[in-house]
């Protein structure tokens, strides 16, 4: 506890201090400012700072309850306190409860009035349930208007504390039966403080004074003539809490997909974009997905009303996806779905459900052999919106055109993505099942914490997909669930939080995303130097 | 996807081979299943079907087939599809006549017998889950195919498949105590309120009668409960399908008996027939697939042995391969076994032998060629804008592109004609594409007061709206590409803002002219909207209207900009 160090708000302060004849004085934060010179919020900063180097001590001196009125309170105000109304009412002859209960937005409101002035005998209950007036409006009822009235419009604080003890029963009692949120008042508790020299404080007045001379901050003039030359600068403490510059930071999901974007680019595939909204055609028909497939239907996507279908339909291979799909040669030897085939029902437009269709419109638009593309697409499912399942998300798809690609080609580049992207080594390949590829396989990898899980479906797109497309080489096709992976970067359960616009939410995430990098690197760390 | 719930001890009595509950989630792999829950008290489980295709491994008898390797269970083959040829080739009076007044309601139906064993309360449940998948799933909520399953013994065959007048026919239907007409029982039972719509367009509606004329069912809709109700216990049955399509009826029928035969059952093909439709079910549908000889190899992309191939396909139910050539390549016309339909051309055929090999089997490889790598054009200049936005204290943010209409009209106090909206909404709250982000940012600030201020926050994102109209007069959709950003503290100011696009603008090289321009959600007076060289309006910019914030709940001086990414870059 050195004075070298003492910031000149701290000396101004201690200075109002060391001056008072006795060292045990309190004085309370207005007489603190008004010695030392200071304005309030700098005496604030400079006892705070104080009191953690032990200089000064502090003390509550009593605690006050400041009033104010509340949103009910105003209203009470403007149309009167809930007994006013009833009486009000019932001055024009008896009522049915029912009706007393429809003054009010909320009947509990009503009935705590009702039972209130029928203790106070203000008005009775007759036959029939008809509610009659029997006096005047209570005393304390006319009292407590008065009171509200004059917290709302006094321009300095009112306290509880401050009113005479019959007021202060008559508010505890009223605000106890309104019941929390209800209230007419809140109750603000506010402790009135003062602060002496700490007892561990042996610094006197000429302590103070002899370290006075030391040079603060160093300023440009100070540098120019020189005249810090010879003298010494005041210390500063390091373990005053500094001030926080605001700052910026990228959405902690989209930090997650720009590192899944930069490893595929880094793998060599080059990204395909494309409209949010799709016919079906590009959708589902030219990834052979049959017409009368599950979801294809109302209740799976979300179609548009106006327009409700595309026209830029004289670009399609159209003719070549119909005959596939109704098992017709050329272009494609199959069996097809053998049903019919309704062009109609591929003009039809829809919020793209599956970032497929980008694969789809690069195969027919002369993609380059060999040649390997992605794209991170988001996709729209009908869905009721819940803990799992977002109104849009991401998907991560993409697409290998190589004239030796094969299945054993796939395995291996799946491997590579769940080592590249997820950071896992253990996989699985699960037999899976899609329209458009065949073999189908599900990803699935093995995580230290949340076990086995599935990554991505993927295959070899069918001969019904490449051929009417144009594509006479193997295309492998994969798809990740990447909005899954990144729930568990950035430590959400919800999914509806990676759309969040809560900032504090974001902040947390893009802790969470920290930590589990940190976490992610000291596993690996701990497992490269294990024996 | 199908779910199915089974006792492991039945799957087990199916299976005929040791395998814990541990192990079943791999041995699954071989159906596409996934192990979804065991409970080792009851030893009920569940399990996930993923092969939407392949209806036949549906249920526990059709899961223990595959994994047998497709054949009968004691290695008995399903003999009865040498009965349904013999049923054929007699011919004679149908089993089942099919009336020429069903064609234009549901016109087939196809059905057998199954006598000598008893399915018991597991194969019952069995039984009637199948039968509700099969018509749920795979015969489209029986719109396709519906399958009904009789007690045989109060039968009396032939039975006829005919319509009847809706109002003049009764019977009562299972669940119900009293007899109803067919019109009756769609207006007040649950089962006519779920599928009644499927024969109420028409005039009369199908019925299956017996020999005695009296009523069995009225199909697709609710079996009679004199004739039409099962039990554990009994020892012959009845089992028909109707529908549209004859080569679905007979796959189910397949289906169906294979499942029967595997329970003990002994199945006994009959034929119906009508004036254009011929049926004896079940029956071998001979689908044929050829399969190049050089396909597994190349597909796999390592050589395999022929031989294997054949082999290993045959324990996994494939019956025949026969050596042909095809265009100029030796391979095989393969016969798909009589309970799939899933085979469209040869790789469904390799597929299938990859399965069965095991894909954990193959050395994974890696792609050889090379290719060059790159981002969208848009993605780059994402990133420069996004680093310049940062650089000045900005926070991102995500939102979803599905919005609630008010949100980006009253709310802003806007009126728009060109909103792309969702004719299938599923909440109001998702109805519309959003044409701007402003009122992400604004539903941010709303939520956020009690975070320190100041508030920056920007997003950079799709949007839509429908452009101007095309010679047809329809007004095509338009993908929009914003930057939109946001500024709340105190002391926020158009000044400040302003300051901070000139340096955005000066970081994408890029010069705008601003014009002053009232609109809203800001304040008449303070706000302006951007131009670029050619006149075009690419942005917005503007203190917001307190009544705005007023809207939003936000108790903080506000100042936001919107900017048109294409047309900036563009410009």
């Amino acid at each position: 506890m050195s004075s070298s160090s003492l910031h000149p708000l701290e000396r101004a302060i201690l200075r109002a201090f060391l001056a008072l004849p006795d060292r045990e004085t309190h004085l309370p934060l207005p007489e603190i400012a008004r010695r030392s010179g200071l304005d309030p919020a700098q005496v604030q900063m400079g006892v705070e700072w104080l009191k953690a180097k032990s200089f000064l001590s502090e003390k509550v001196d009593r605690l006050e309850t400041v009033l104010t009125v509340t949103e009910g309170g105003e209203e009470a105000l403007t149309a009167g306190l809930p007994e006013e109304r009833i009486m009000d009412a019932l001055s024009g002859g008896p009522r049915e409860m029912k009706e007393i209960r429809e003054l009010f937005p909320d009947s509990t409101i009503a009935s705590k009035a009702v039972g209130a002035l029928k203790e106070s005998g203000t008005i009775r209950i007759g036959e029939g349930g008809l509610v009659y007036r029997n006096g005047e409006l209570p005393e304390g009822i006319k009292r407590l208007r008065t009171l509200l009235g004059t917290i709302a419009e006094s321009s300095l604080p009112v306290t509880l504390e401050g009113l005479s003890p019959e007021d202060q029963g008559l508010l505890e009692q009223y605000q106890r039966r309104r019941g929390k949120g209800k209230g007419l008042l809140r109750f603000d508790e506010r402790a009135t403080k003062s602060c002496c020299l700490s007892p561990d404080c042996s610094l006197d007045i000429k302590e103070l004074e002899a370290t006075e001379s030391l040079l603060g901050a160093v300023t440009p003039e100070m540098l120019m003539n020189k005249s810090w030359a010879g003298k010494s600068f005041r210390a500063y403490s390091l373990e005053t809490p500094p001030p926080r510059p605001s700052t910026g930071h990228l959405h902690p999901y989209r930090e997650f997909l720009e590192e899944v974007r930069s490893h595929l680019v880094r793998l060599g595939f080059a990204e395909m974009t494309g409209s949010l909204v799709e016919p079906e055609f590009w959708n589902m028909d030219a990834l052979f997905i049959p017409q009368t497939h599950p979801a294809r239907n109302i209740h799976d996507i979300y179609l548009l009303s106006e327009p409700r279908t595309a026209s830029d339909t004289a670009e399609w291979p159209l003719e070549a996806v119909a005959r596939t799909h109704e098992g017709r040669e050329p272009p494609t030897s199959t069996r097809g779905w053998r049903q019919g085939f309704d062009p109609g029902q591929s003009r039809r437009l829809l919020m793209r459900s599956q970032g497929t269709a980008l694969s789809a419109r690069t195969m027919a638009e002369n993609p380059e052999v060999p040649g390997k593309y992605f794209a991170i697409a988001r996709c729209f499912r009908h869905d009721q919106v819940d803990a799992t399942h977002a109104v849009d998300f991401f998907q991560a798809e993409g697409i290998v055109l190589e004239e030796t690609a094969s299945f054993r080609t796939l395995l291996g580049l799946l491997a590579l993505l769940a080592r590249e992207i997820a950071g896992v080594d253990k996989v699985h390949y699960k037999p899976a099942y899609f329209p458009f590829t065949e073999p189908s396989v599900e990803l699935h990898a093995h995580h230290p914490v949340l076990g086995w899980m599935e990554l991505g479906g993927a295959g070899l797109f069918r001969p019904e997909v490449t051929h009417p497309l144009g594509v006479d080489v193997p295309v492998i096709a994969w798809g990740m669930g990447i909005d899954r992976m990144a729930m568990f970067r950035l430590g959400l359960s919800d999914i509806r939080d990676l759309f969040t616009g809560d900032l504090s939410t974001l902040a947390q995430m893009t802790r969470s995303e920290e930590r589990s990098r940190a976490w992610k690197s000291g596993m690996k760390v701990a497992m490269e130097e294990s024996p | 996807m199908p779910t199915l719930e089974g006792h492991f001890d039945d799957l087990l009595g199916l299976l005929h081979q040791k395998v814990t509950p541990q192990e079943m989630d791999r041995t699954l792999d071989r159906v596409k299943g996934e192990w979804k829950s065991y409970d080792p008290g009851s030893r009920r489980f569940k399990v996930e079907l993923n092969d939407t295709n392949r209806p036949d491994l549906w249920s526990v008898e059709g899961i223990a087939r595959q994994l047998r390797g497709g054949s009968a269970l004691h290695q008995k083959p399903y003999d009865f599809l040498e009965k349904a040829s013999a049923r054929d080739r007699k011919g004679g009076a149908p089993d089942i006549r099919i009336d020429p007044s069903v064609a234009s309601v549901r016109p087939f139906l196809g059905g057998f017998c199954a006598r000598g064993s008893h399915l018991g309360d597991e194969g019952l449940t069995q039984l009637i889950g199948t039968q509700e998948r099969l018509s749920e799933l795979f015969g489209r909520k029986r719109a396709d195919v519906a399958i009904g399953v009789y007690p045989l013994a109060r039968l009396a065959f032939p039975l006829t498949y005919r319509t009847a007048d809706p109002e003049g026919t009764r019977f009562i239907p299972l669940g119900a105590e009293e007899s109803l007409t067919l019109r009756d029982i769609v207006s007040t039972h649950p089962k006519g309120q779920a599928y009644g719509d499927l024969v109420t367009p028409h005039a009369f509606w199908p019925i299956l009668v017996d020999g005695r004329g009296e009523v069995l069912s009225f199909p697709p809709v609710i079996n009679a409960r004199a004739l039409g109700e099962v039990t554990p216990q009994d020892e012959e049955l009845f089992v028909e399908a109707t529908g549209f399509d004859a080569a679905r009826l007979l796959l189910v029928l397949n289906i169906l008996a294979a499942n029967l035969a595997d329970r003990g059952f002994v199945i006994e093909p009959l034929l119906s027939e009508g004036d254009n439709f011929r049926m004896v079910a079940p029956a071998f549908p001979e689908i044929t697939v050829f399969v190049p000889e050089g396909l597994p190899s190349r597909v796999l992309g390592s050589e395999r042995d022929p031989a294997d191939f054949v082999e290993t396909l045959s324990s996994f139910g494939y019956p025949q391969f026969l050596r042909r050539e095809e265009n100029g390549e030796a391979g095989w016309e393969v016969l798909s076994p009589f309970y799939r339909d899933d085979l469209l051309g040869a790789v469904d055929v390799v597929e299938d032998y990859l399965v069965a090999k095991g894909y954990d089997t193959f050395e994974p490889a890696l792609p050889k060629d090379f290719t060059r790598g790159r981002p969208s054009p848009r993605q780059k200049a994402e990133f420069r804008l996004r680093t310049a936005l940062l650089a000045m204290g900005f926070q991102e943010l995500l939102s979803n592109i599905l919005t609630g209409e008010p949100l980006v009209t009253e709310r802003l106090g806007r009126e728009r004609n060109d909103l792309v909206r969702i004719d299938n909404p599923a909440s109001l709250q998702f109805a519309v594409v959003r044409p701007t982000l402003l009122s992400g940012l604004l539903a941010s600030e709303a939520r956020s007061s009690r975070f320190p201020y100041p508030h920056k926050i920007f997003e950079i994102g799709e949007a839509m709206r429908l452009g101007p109209s095309l010679s047809g007069g329809e007004r095509p959709v338009q993908d929009l590409w914003l930057l939109s950003g946001m500024l709340s503290h105190p002391q926020a100011s158009v000044s400040e803002l302003l300051g901070i696009l000139e340096m955005v603008l000066e970081r994408m090289d890029r010069t705008l002219s601003l014009r002053s321009a009232d609109l809203p959600p800001y304040l008449p007076g303070r706000c302006g909207v951007y131009e670029n060289g050619k006149g075009e309006t690419v942005g917005t910019v503007g203190e917001v209207h307190p009544a705005t914030l007023d809207l939003w709940g936000i108790r903080m001086p506000t100042v936001c900009f919107e900017v048109d990414l294409e047309g900036l870059l563009l410009s």
